[in-house]
């Protein structure tokens, strides 16, 4: 039998001093909550002011305006450059397109040019004292379905919640919001987002569902409790209700590590998760990211289906080559099951993340996936992908 | 019991030598596999994967880089074949013994952080099961690759790497991750 390499590394992980952000990678910029940059206090969708103003300053390269200052170019970071617009409308729109290369070198090369996200949103708040509640409201059109076979891409309430800061350290959130658990890595075709239910297509698993979310952030760590119960842009039967709870806590400085369970069912899958997540930041802008978890998953539409207990891990880190030029490399595995006949899948991708302004991101990605499977040795398959992205 | 006593072994002279450091890593590579039955030849693939303990010294360090050499024992399995076309061949769990000895270059961009360059040979022991039928090779049984990987210090006496890159005779690529004991 094939010793389970996620156990080597969940007790070596464990061994060490061992923290969960927005961009969950810039930890290594020092911010220690998600809430400094995002209105989601875990991460992922708009940005504060603030947060744009980071980006603009300390993140995004300057080889267009090495003249400016950082001072100059966070003043000028918001929707309409320097023009403030009242705290009442604080529009976003978000573009993610990528060219994707399927079996690159391999003389069988599918290329294709997807829509990955076309977002439209705003954020309302009736005063800037943190305790006014806070609209937030994205639409969106699901992603390039060719090969999908479901929605049209039609604009959608992709995302709608209320936020209230009910005291100091405490915040509630109502309405159709991401999902607590784990990394929010950007990648959602990662091994530690697409086989959880973090997904931008309906009927695979969406990242967003309707729920609360009551979250608590304390100097040196955070909890969360989120219970949900499905989301409107998918079939009722794909729609999952669960709950779910995350922690993190400082090990020491720029470290952070967490654990995060999830229990969730819909009328054709039952699935439970559990994981431990570590990051840590180095001073200069560099981090390295970890999760490792497992899996329960059992099949409602079968009759009699058995449960399949399976395990993913992913290690990432981001090196910050010069300011706005990132190298990332990454290891993933998956196991749908653990046992002597299920295949254990690998990815290893190396790339650049690129910053040339604030409000623009490219990412160049070779990924090479490998099968590990006693019943064949399969071809490596290679995905070379290049990503663009402007967030206004 | 021999295998312990050899990492003990290591620990010690790792613990006498502050400019040694012992390796642990999970190590996977694919090679092609020749196929020879009825006149017939085809080429598959090999994978390889398992664990490996290795032990390296730095021999030159300046302000921002270290020059290293490592020599690591891999012990893992083997999986041949299954996925071609035509001749029907396919192995599974063949005992894999393999030694790398490396030498490696590691720019530090920041504190705690390492871009590792290696160049790296591979000897391994590695029997494929003949069927008197179908005649099976794989790869070169001393071969030679690179790699570029980054590394992360977690705390004093450990650091994390991840590292890839290619396996250049009859080879395909070699993923490697894993701990080094500072």
């Amino acid at each position: 039998m094939k010793f389970p390499s996620w156990i080597l590394y969940s007790v070596l992980l464990c061994l060490f001093t061992l923290r969960a952000w927005a961009y969950p990678e810039f930890i290594g910029y020092g911010y220690a909550t998600c809430i400094t940059c995002h209105y989601n206090s875990h991460g992922s969708g708009a940005l504060t002011d603030y947060g744009r103003g980071v980006w603009a300053s300390e993140i995004a390269a300057k080889w267009l305006t090495p003249r400016t200052s950082d001072e100059a170019l966070s003043e000028s970071s918001g929707f309409l450059g320097s023009v403030e617009l009242p705290i009442w409308f604080k529009p976003s729109i978000k573009y993610r397109g990528l060219n994707l290369i399927n079996r690159y070198r391999s003389g069988n090369e599918d290329h294709k040019y997807i829509l990955m996200q076309s977002d439209y949103g705003f954020a309302t708040q009736f005063s800037d004292k943190a305790s006014s509640p806070l609209l937030v409201f994205t639409a969106g059109h699901v992603p390039d379905t060719r090969d999908l076979g479901v929605h049209k891409a039609n604009l959608y309430a992709k995302e709608y919640y209320v936020r209230l800061n009910f005291a100091k350290t405490w915040w509630a959130y109502g309405g159709l919001i991401e999902k607590v658990y784990g990394i929010r890595n950007v990648d959602h075709t990662s091994f530690q987002r697409t086989f959880q239910d973090f997904n931008p297509y309906p009927n695979r698993g969406l990242n967003h569902s309707l729920g609360v979310v009551v979250h608590r952030i304390e100097k040196t760590w955070e909890a969360a409790i989120n219970g949900f119960g499905g989301n409107p842009n998918e079939n009722l039967d794909y729609q999952k209700r669960g709950g779910s709870v995350q922690a993190e806590f400082d090990v020491g400085v720029l470290k952070r590590l967490g654990a995060s369970i999830l229990t969730s069912a819909s009328d054709r899958e039952a699935k439970d998760m559990a994981a431990i997540h570590y990051r840590q930041g180095f001073q200069g802008g560099s981090a390295f990211i970890a999760e490792i978890g497992l899996i329960k998953q059992q099949d409602k539409v079968v009759v009699d289906a058995a449960e399949k207990n399976g395990g993913y891990q992913l290690f990432q880190g981001l090196i910050k080559l010069t300011r706005g030029l990132f190298w990332k490399t990454t290891f993933e595995q998956y196991n749908s099951e653990y046992g002597d006949l299920a295949a254990d899948n690998h990815r290893y991708s190396t790339g650049l993340l690129m910053f040339p302004m604030q409000r623009v991101e490219f990412r160049f990605d070779l990924a090479s996936g490998r099968t590990l499977v006693d019943t064949s040795a399969a071809h490596d398959t290679w995905i070379f992908a290049g990503q663009v992205h402007g967030s206004f | 019991m021999a295998a312990s006593k050899f990492i003990l072994f290591l620990l010690l002279i790792c613990s006498l030598n502050a400019k040694a450091s012992i390796d642990l890593a999970y190590t996977t590579w694919n090679e092609t596999l020749k196929l020879e039955a009825g006149g017939k030849s085809e080429s598959a693939e090999t994978h390889f994967d398992g664990y490996g303990i290795g032990y390296g010294k730095r021999f030159k360090t300046t302000k921002t880089s270290v020059y290293r050499y490592s020599l690591s024992a891999f012990f893992g399995t083997a999986t041949a074949g299954g996925a071609q076309d035509t001749i029907i061949y396919q192995r599974s769990r063949i005992s894999v013994l393999a030694l790398l000895p490396a030498v490696q270059y590691v720019y530090f961009p920041q504190r705690g952080v390492g871009i590792a360059l290696e160049a790296f040979s591979l000897y391994r022991d590695f029997m494929l099961p003949q069927d008197g039928v179908t005649s099976a090779s794989s790869g070169a049984a001393i071969n030679f690759g690179a790699t570029i990987g980054a590394r992360f210090n977690l705390n004093r006496n450990w650091l994390l790497f991840m590292k890839g890159g290619p396996v250049i005779l009859e080879g395909g690529t070699l993923y490697s991750i894993g701990f080094q004991m500072l």
